[in-house]
């Protein structure tokens, strides 16, 4: 049984369809990769699997259960923990509070307290802010506090869309030490990265995506040519990205 | 001292009656992001139940838990329900307009269903208002008083408590930022808001009960008089600390006691400055504290889920379409012209004159809030200001009505520059407030003197005399002319400041103020700039819709006229000209069609209903009803027209231009 | 190429946030046609001093220098006006507005003053401005998206566009917070061309950034903060090998 599975899923916002049948899988402590360029429709293969973004057609599982069309609130509950992409904190709460809401929903008063004090010994960034509006950190800086969120909880499958943004390298070290982490507990993860080579190290399996399609699925060793493929490898002959049909013009 | 006691004590449970509603406003803006404008309409239409029923004989208990226990959150779940949940939690705009939409719209429809025969003061809820409970030095507190005391000091134990330690505090407060971001902790969000409106309407039904045995008969009014008051108790709590508006609320009622005391009943004082009291205090509040600026900052980290807002149609439709459509509206308005010059009858003629001046008056709203992005709630003040400059200098120094409404004009541009100085460092739901406050200060202090909005019967205005023509005698035929054609400028300037580069560095800073301010786009100039051509406009309109009246009292221009005109103008689209014109003629042409309804369903009151229904389509269509009627149909149009060739643009766009919407959305706060 | 000439000068600058520091004393100084590097790690100060440059956050003591002058507590859109030009680290463009009209209220906010003139002043670039515009729009290669509203445009294009905006109309110094972040390996690439040849142009270049092949290439000279302090400063590989740096910053797997 798979922890996460799409299965011909099509998404659009309004009139603008972003990806366009699209197969996905995340087996059960399994660690995918999902690599590509911008504008590829990563971003929003993370928000389908939130339910953030209702797809127009396909199904969707977690653990097995369908939950096409599912209120994000309802996946939550299937045990899948989403970090979005930006700025997924409440800006107008208070580091602490950010932490206590999230923490709140799976321990008691007194785990709450256990974990809060394990999360700012891991993060003494966390600690030293506690008391600072999540809005006024740096947007590194709220990108720990997200992951921070996710690492108390014990969901069955962690969907993180480009948790290294803005990170410094000691942090991303220090970020994939967390994911390594979450993976021996056994966790599964759909990781999506702009650092390709760090996401590659860890993931059992790398899909890359180009255009809303999925291009290649199967082990990271392979991944490197269709990636440099879409990617454009360096070389300056990538196409322009097609002008949009601009109204008026 | 025992002067200044007796003075100051009254003030207390005066005092406590702002405490209740400020608190309300308070509880509300904290638990559902919405700063309530419609707090004093629910707590009437709780009052009012509660009243009809005590009045056939339900006991006092009874009629309490129905209208505050049933009624009031039931309200508050219809108005979660259908209208506060449709609309982003950053969209501030949309907010203040279906809460001001709201506070028009249900006492209307309370006096639409029931009439409006005058309801008396209903019993007290516990305590005998008539009996003298205790003294208070030699001040005596009578039942009506401790009621109103202890009933605050009742709520803001009870909120403090609910609010202030627990979970429940922390999971509202997160989930009046961000819905969705709460949703993917596994709260229901949608529950949660439920449950504050519900709570908070709860507020508004007790307040509406608790207070009504205050005055003597039932009136909306008081209601909304109590909200505005109560402004200045919350802003003093930062709206959003519950024991300080309790504070704010004793303070202002023992000011008042005090100053009512204090200054001679005639003098020049207790007429002007007291019932200004709670408005300067507001303003200088909004302007002063820096706590207040910071109310609105807000950004949805989500947004990048929705899709981005369509583009305006009329730049997407095909060619032949857009050109039978501008023909066609040219002729229509032609034909329209034509009608009213000669067969139209003499009322539907007025209308549509007066429709016209509207339409002026609304041009004004399109360039502070279209093009500006900001919710004034004076504007009526500011034609006002146009109207009665002009029709003093025409009564008392006999200048021309024309050179008048110019010089009125320029008066009214003159007070929205200045109004604008103190609002420099405000956006949003602030700058709101403060314009209403403005608009309360001119109705309370400035309008009702003589010289400043005419006797209380009225100014007599001259309609125009243009060479040998006299614009009085030749019906409202040549007026109509003269409104055409000042309408047909305004509308052309307008355009052109939309056009300008002025005009790009407004839709700039509207966009991502810090963005803009990196340019070298002087904010500050802008908003002056806006807030005067804006202000002109109305002044122009204001002036001559007096002339069109041939009259005008101190009490036309008051600050519910506002409310309406906002509501009215941002439901048929305040980001286009047309919007604006079809707001001004819609308006009285709807209450023309109302007038050949009988009795009450005649007034002008349903028409008011029917825009803030509008308002509910507005929170699903900021846009405006006009430009989303217009999309519907021209795609309709497009449909009919391509039947048997391929959608030019069907589903499928370039799948990189969706990139866009994988990144957050690219406004920065 | 940077010569001796200092546009932009910090000294002594220092910021509280209610009782935390986040800058202590900072002092800095970007040359004409330099490229500079700022980095550090995650709550090290680094967008704190940009915003100070910029004007967007008041310092507490201190001072910004810009070719000698004080800029004291002027505005930021008076900065603008007198040659700092800034990107952000979450795009602040203006979705419904077209690439060449950003590119056009940047040139025109920037070099006209008094915009009481401009009331009635068609939002349409002259044949001057138009040929400026071209000539921006193909340094960034977005020339064929010059009508494009920005909302339907995907992140490489819109930071190329905003880093287009601040540098039209030449400022003297460009600040630059994280402009690669997001991008995808091609994108970046071309960001630093564009940036290399701004700073050939005399253009002194503040670049805050996490990608140290980016830092590596294009910077002349790399300042590392930690905990509001500069802790080094250098030629990119003196600093990367200060042990000091390696400990705040790089961490200890250091490639």
């Amino acid at each position: 049984m798979t922890a996460l599975e799409l299965e011909s899923i099509t998404a659009a916002y309004g009139p603008y369809r972003a990806i366009d049948d699209i197969s996905l899988a995340v087996g059960r402590g399994e660690v995918v990769a999902l690599v590509g360029p911008n504008g590829a429709g990563k971003s929003t293969v993370a928000r389908v699997c939130a339910g953030l973004v209702r797809p127009v057609s396909g199904r969707l599982r977690v653990g097995g259960r369908d939950l096409t069309g599912a209120a994000p609130w309802r996946i939550a509950r299937a045990r899948l923990a989403s970090v979005p992409e930006g700025r997924g904190v409440f800006a107008r709460l208070s580091v602490l509070e950010n932490l206590e809401l999230s923490f709140g929903r799976w321990l008691g008063p007194k785990a709450v307290r256990e974990a809060l004090e394990e999360t700012f010994a891991r993060f003494p960034i966390l600690a030293e802010r506690r008391h600072q509006r999540a809005g006024t950190l740096s947007g590194g800086q709220q990108r720990i506090l997200s992951l921070a969120k996710v690492l108390a909880d014990q969901p069955d499958v962690v969907v993180a869309d480009e948790l290294s943004l803005g990170l410094s390298p000691a942090a991303v070290d220090d970020l994939y030490q967390q994911l390594g982490a979450l993976h021996d507990r056994g966790i599964a993860l759909l990781v999506i990265e702009q650092r390709v080579d760090r996401v590659l190290k860890l993931a059992d399996r790398a899909v890359v995506l180009d255009r809303g399609s999925v291009r290649f699925d199967g082990p990271p060793s392979q991944a490197t040519q269709p990636l440099e493929a879409v990617l454009g490898g360096g070389s300056s002959a990538r196409p322009a990205a097609d002008p949009p049909s601009s109204p008026g013009a | 001292m025992s002067t200044f006691l007796s003075y100051a004590l009254p003030g207390i449970p005066f005092g406590c009656t702002y405490a209740i509603v400020a608190m309300g406003l308070v509880l509300t803006y904290r638990t559902t992001g919405v700063f309530n404008f419609g707090f004093g309409a629910q707590a009437f239409v709780s009052a009012y139940l509660y009243t009809v029923l005590t009045e056939n004989g339900v006991p006092v208990g009874l009629a309490c838990v129905l209208s505050v226990l049933v009624l009031a959150p039931v309200l508050g779940g219809v108005l979660d329900r259908f209208l506060f949940r449709r609309i982003a939690p950053t969209n501030t705009t949309a907010k203040v307009v279906s809460a001001v939409a709201v506070s028009v719209a249900l006492p209307e429809l309370v006096n639409l269903v029931f009439g409006s025969a005058t309801r008396f003061a209903p019993p007290t809820l516990f305590l005998d208002p008539g009996r003298v409970y205790l003294h208070v030095g030699a001040t005596p507190v009578n039942g009506l008083e401790l009621e109103t005391v202890l009933v605050s000091a009742g709520v803001v134990v009870v909120l403090s408590a609910l609010l202030g330690a627990s979970r429940l505090g922390l999971t509202i407060r997160a989930a009046v930022e961000s819905p969705r971001l709460l949703e993917l902790e596994g709260i229901r969000a949608d529950r949660v808001l439920l449950a504050a409106w519900m709570g908070s309407s709860v507020m508004a039904g007790l307040a509406g009960v608790l207070l009504a045995p205050q005055y003597p008969t039932l009136q909306s009014n008081d209601y909304a008089v109590l909200l505005v008051a109560a402004l200045a108790a919350a802003a003093l709590g930062n709206l959003a600390d519950i024991p300080l508006a309790l504070v704010g609320g004793i303070v202002l009622g023992v000011v008042e006691g005090l100053a009512a005391g204090y200054f001679s009943p005639t003098s020049v004082w207790h007429t002007g400055l007291l019932p200004a009291i709670p408005f300067l205090l507001l303003a200088l509040l909004l302007v002063g504290r820096r706590k207040m600026r910071a109310l609105e900052e807000n950004e949805d980290p989500l947004a990048g889920c929705d899709p981005p807002p369509p583009p305006s149609i009329t730049l997407t439709r095909s060619h032949e379409l857009d050109r039978v459509i501008k023909v066609g509206g040219r002729i229509l308005a032609v034909a329209a012209v034509l009608s009213v010059l000669t067969w139209v009858p003499g009322d539907w003629g007025f209308a549509l004159t007066a429709g016209l001046v509207y339409s002026i008056i609304f041009l004004s709203i399109t360039l502070i809030t279209g093009l500006g992005g900001e919710v004034s709630l004076c504007q009526a003040t500011f034609a006002g200001v146009g109207a009665f400059a002009a029709a003093q200098l025409a009564v008392h120094q006999g200048l021309p009505i024309l050179l008048g409404a110019v010089v009125g004009a320029v008066v009214a541009a003159g007070v929205g520059a200045i109004g604008a100085l103190p609002a420099l460092r405000l956006r949003g739901l602030p700058l709101a407030l403060l314009t209403l406050a403005l608009a309360l200060l001119a109705d309370n202090a400035v309008f009702p003197y003589s010289w400043a909005g005419g006797p209380p019967v009225g100014l007599v205005v001259p309609r125009p005399v243009i060479g040998s023509l006299n614009l009085a005698t030749t019906s409202t035929k040549g007026f109509f002319v003269l409104v055409l054609v000042v309408l047909v400028l305004c509308a052309a300037g307008v355009k052109l400041v939309q056009r300008s580069t002025v005009g790009l560095y407004l839709e700039a800073l509207r966009a991502s103020p810090v963005g803009a301010e990196s340019l070298g786009i002087n904010p500050s100039v802008a908003k002056v700039l806006v807030f005067a051509l804006s202000a002109g406009l109305a002044g122009l309109g204001g002036a001559l819709y007096a002339s069109l009246q041939q009259t005008v009292t101190p009490a036309d221009f008051n600050y519910e006229l506002s409310l309406v005109f906002v509501v009215v103008v941002v439901t048929t689209g305040v980001r286009t000209i047309e919007g604006a014109i079809q707001a001004g003629i819609g308006f009285t042409v709807l209450q023309q069609l109302l007038s050949y309804l009988p009795g009450r369903w005649g007034s002008g009151g349903i028409a008011i209903v029917l825009f803030a229904f509008g308002a509910l389509t507005y929170a699903a269509h900021p846009e405006g009803v006009v430009e989303y009627e217009k999309r519907v149909w021209t795609e309709r149009a497009e449909r009919l027209l391509r039947r048997d060739q391929p959608p030019h643009d069907g589903l499928v766009i370039a799948t990189s231009t969706v990139g866009a919407l994988e990144h957050p959305g690219a406004d920065d706060g | 190429m940077a010569d001796d000439r200092v546009v932009l000068a910090v000294r002594s600058l220092s910021v509280n946030f209610g009782g935390v520091v986040a800058l202590d004393h900072v002092d800095l100084e970007l040359r004409r046609g330099e490229i500079v590097g700022l980095v550090g790690p995650n709550g090290a100060g680094k967008s704190t001093l940009v915003n100070c440059v910029g004007g967007q956050l008041e310092p507490s003591s201190g001072s910004v220098l810009l070719e000698g002058i004080e800029l004291g507590d002027a505005p930021p859109f008076q900065r603008a006006r007198l040659g700092i030009g800034r990107t952000f680290q979450r795009v602040a463009l203006f979705p419904e507005l077209s690439v060449e009209a950003h590119l056009l209220a940047a040139l025109r906010a920037r070099h006209r003053a008094g915009q009481w003139s401009q009331l009635l002043a068609r939002a349409r670039p002259s044949t001057a401005e138009g040929a400026e515009i071209v000539d921006v729009l193909n340094q960034l290669g977005l020339a064929d998206l010059a009508q494009a509203p920005v909302a339907s445009l995907p992140l490489g294009p819109c930071r190329m566009l905003e880093l287009g905006r601040a540098l039209i109309g030449r400022p003297r110094v460009l600040l630059a917070d994280e402009p690669s972040s997001g991008l995808d390996r091609w994108e970046a690439s071309k960001l630093t061309g564009t940036l290399q040849l701004a700073a050939s142009r005399g253009i002194g270049v503040l670049l805050v950034e996490h990608d140290l092949g980016l830092v590596a290439t294009a910077c002349d000279r790399v300042v590392v903060l930690d905990v509001g302090r500069v802790i080094a400063q250098g030629r990119f590989e003196e600093v990367m090998a200060d042990p000091a740096v390696r400990r705040a910053y790089l961490g200890e797997a250091v490639a």
